[in-house]
């Protein structure tokens, strides 16, 4: 689904720093979205945590780097790293070219699935408002 | 009446001390304790620092940082590595992101970071400006550079101000690939960067940049900064945290499983001048980590070269983007180099590229720069098959009745011997090249008789001198180093152009071997798959 130029799938969860969210079964898999992509430019790093660290709901577990920042993902909810995607760390640029695909960074063996509700979810009626109020924080330069 | 922000500015810390607090401060500032702070760091002793990312086994040279006192250690930070030492001056900016409006930076909130600094820089008579994405530059040369991090609802914005500049001291702890650059070349290097005693003509008093930077964030923030020091809660954390950031494990965090950074140059002379390309190449994310662009010819603006080394630095190796890169460079006008265009500096790129090629068939890097190719790279030649072996009479003993005769009869006295039966087992056509001239009718002679490739063995002083003409034939073909002193290093060209070269110099026979095993296979597999 396009909204406001920027590629953003209806199936998925986004968290307020634009990471997404797609349920599979008890796991979820995680990635960058299209926004957070555009911001970030060419990503350099992906930290990749050992499989079975243990993730808290709001709490952060890694990190990604881009140009000099180094970004922090938090988990939307408790759980445990099922597993990692190995090829970011020779290949971290496969975020840039298929963020929802190939450049997927985790997967989150979940605990309780009703913690994703405190993500965004839905439609345009709901992704829009709020890509549009960040466009505007973000879009400056 | 301002907001108040805590001013810290402690005495010089040790690199451990220095990473626990930035990780502390802005963990806190993130849970909503504390109070926004401008922090200005000093290292003591000197530090090498790396990104958050970065490997010590890839970017520092432990040995010389042990053996002077020199600390390691790694940012909570991106970016690349560099030498804190004790006159260095880091400042940090640890707030709420309500301060600025946003939950990741963009591109604006670099650039507005890094104002403070031009303006405290412009206000002690430097004139500085900015360089996108983060970076503070002196007429084309960096003085300062900016990163940043975060935590929960805070930021961690930080950057270094080049108050003295060590250059040696910094060449001999980073991996910084100078044993490769030639001293007029370090000397160039030495011009990409700039600081404030360089600029100022004198050294900047620490006190009085401190007081600049505080008034520039004063305004640009509309804060006012109250001096304090670290809260119980601070002071608690920093305590807990210090041994993780002192320990091994912190410091070798990043362990690449194989090695993966290697230098490769190359090397063109034209009528107009001399260009060097010496890239610094990450083999497995197969990335320019770092490249200088160097020479004996003059470009416009000063600062011009740099942008085109910003331009590709970080770029992945595709060879045709490259050059398109550096095509767009010169089309918009940024760069001016009398007599030269894009092509020569795509050429030498284009050699060294094929050298980054050559790794990857399985030739060590450490030889890939004592082979050149021409008329096609490296694997288009050993594809092609090699039906050729020259071989140069410098080599020869110098007693032998055959030194200046186009054949061999392998005695086993010298290196020429060893090859020529290394190519004799081979079937390979051989010939001993007794000048410049016979090079120039065996290459012809060889396409002429439908030779698809050779292998030969030169210096690269007659290499670079020759390229053209060796294009000009067109016979593709691999070039293999020598050994020893040749003609070139004595000034003795002339005499060896005619072929009276009195010294003797060696074949590489390593190389060889390598070249002509790798030469083996790819027949092999031409054959395999007929």
């Amino acid at each position: 689904m396009e909204i406001l130029g920027y590629n953003m799938p209806e199936d998925l969860y986004y968290d307020e720093h634009h990471f997404w969210f797609r349920k599979e079964g008890d796991e979820l898999v995680v990635g960058m979205d299209d926004f957070a992509i555009k911001l970030a430019g060419q990503i350099v790093f992906v930290q990749l945590p050992y499989e079975g660290k243990a993730v808290s709901a709001g709490k952060k577990f890694a990190k990604v780097e881009s140009g000099k920042w180094l970004g922090t993902v938090y988990s939307p909810v408790d759980g445990e790293i099922s597993a990692v995607n190995e090829e970011l760390e020779e290949n971290p640029e496969l975020i840039n070219s298929d963020c929802y695909g190939q450049g997927w960074m985790y997967r989150i063996k979940a605990d309780d699935m009703s913690q994703l509700d405190e993500l965004k979810h839905g439609g345009r009626e709901v992704l829009e408002p709020w890509l549009q109020e960040d466009k505007a924080k973000f879009a400056k330069d | 009446m301002h907001t108040q922000w805590r001013l810290l500015d402690l005495p010089p810390l040790t690199a451990a001390e220095n990473m626990a607090l930035d990780a502390v401060l802005v963990e806190l500032r993130g849970q909503g304790h504390s109070t926004n702070t401008l922090r200005f760091l000093r290292f003591r002793p000197a530090t090498v620092l790396l990104g958050f990312h970065q490997s010590v086994q890839e970017e520092v040279r432990t040995d010389y940082c042990q053996a002077h006192g020199i600390d390691i250690n790694r940012r909570i930070t991106g970016g690349g590595g560099l030498l804190f030492d004790e006159s260095q001056l880091g400042w940090e900016l640890i707030c709420d992101k309500a301060v600025f409006g946003v939950t990741v930076p963009n591109t604006a909130l670099f650039r507005r970071l890094c104002q403070p600094t031009i303006a405290a820089l412009q206000n002690m008579g430097v004139d500085a400006s900015f360089r996108p994405r983060n970076d503070i530059e002196v007429a084309g040369r960096k003085i300062s550079g900016t990163g940043g991090t975060d935590s929960d609802a805070a930021f961690l914005f930080q950057g270094t101000l080049l108050m003295d500049f060590d250059v040696e001291t910094m060449l001999k702890c980073l991996r910084i690939p100078v044993e490769k650059l030639k001293d007029k070349e370090i000397e160039s290097v030495r011009k990409r960067v700039t600081c404030l005693a360089w600029e100022l003509g004198k050294s900047p008093d620490c006190e009085l940049v401190k007081a600049r930077l505080v008034e520039a964030f004063a305004e640009d923030l509309g804060v006012d900064f109250v001096p304090g020091g670290l809260t119980a809660e601070e002071e608690d954390l920093l305590a807990e945290k210090l041994p993780h950031f002192q320990s091994q494990e912190w410091i070798d965090m990043v362990r690449p499983s194989r090695s993966r950074t290697e230098v490769v140059q190359a090397a063109r002379k034209s009528p107009y001048g001399l260009v060097r390309i010496t890239l610094q190449v990450d083999l497995v994310r197969n990335t320019l980590k770092d490249l200088f662009i160097t020479g004996d010819f003059l470009s416009f603006p000063g600062r011009a070269l740099y942008d085109l080394e910003s331009v590709l630095r970080g770029k992945k190796i595709v060879a045709e983007d490259l050059y398109t890169l550096v095509r767009d460079f010169f089309a918009s006008g940024r760069i001016h180099i009398p007599d030269m265009g894009p092509e020569d500096i795509i050429q030498p790129l284009a050699m060294a590229l094929a050298k980054v090629d050559i790794a990857k068939a399985g030739i060590p890097l450490e030889w890939c720069n004592r082979i050149n190719t021409t008329c096609a790279s490296f694997t288009e030649v050993l594809a092609l098959g090699i039906d050729a072996l020259l071989l140069p009479y410098c080599a020869k003993d110098k007693t032998c009745a055959l030194r200046h005769e186009d054949y061999c009869t392998a005695c086993g006295l010298c290196s020429v011997g060893s090859a020529w039966q290394m190519g004799e087992e081979r079937g390979l056509a051989l010939v001993c090249i007794t000048n410049f001239e016979h090079l120039q009718e065996e290459l012809v002679r060889l396409k002429a008789r439908g030779c698809r490739a050779f292998a030969g063995c030169c210096c690269q002083q007659f290499f670079v001198k020759h390229a053209e003409d060796f294009a000009a034939i067109g016979l593709p073909g691999i070039l293999l180093d020598i050994e020893d002193t040749t003609c070139y290093e004595l000034g003795e060209e002339r005499a060896a152009y005619k072929g009276s070269y009195d010294r003797q110099t060696h074949l590489n026979m390593d190389l060889v071997r390598a070249i002509l095993a790798a030469a083996d296979k790819a027949r092999e597999g031409r054959h395999g798959t007929a």
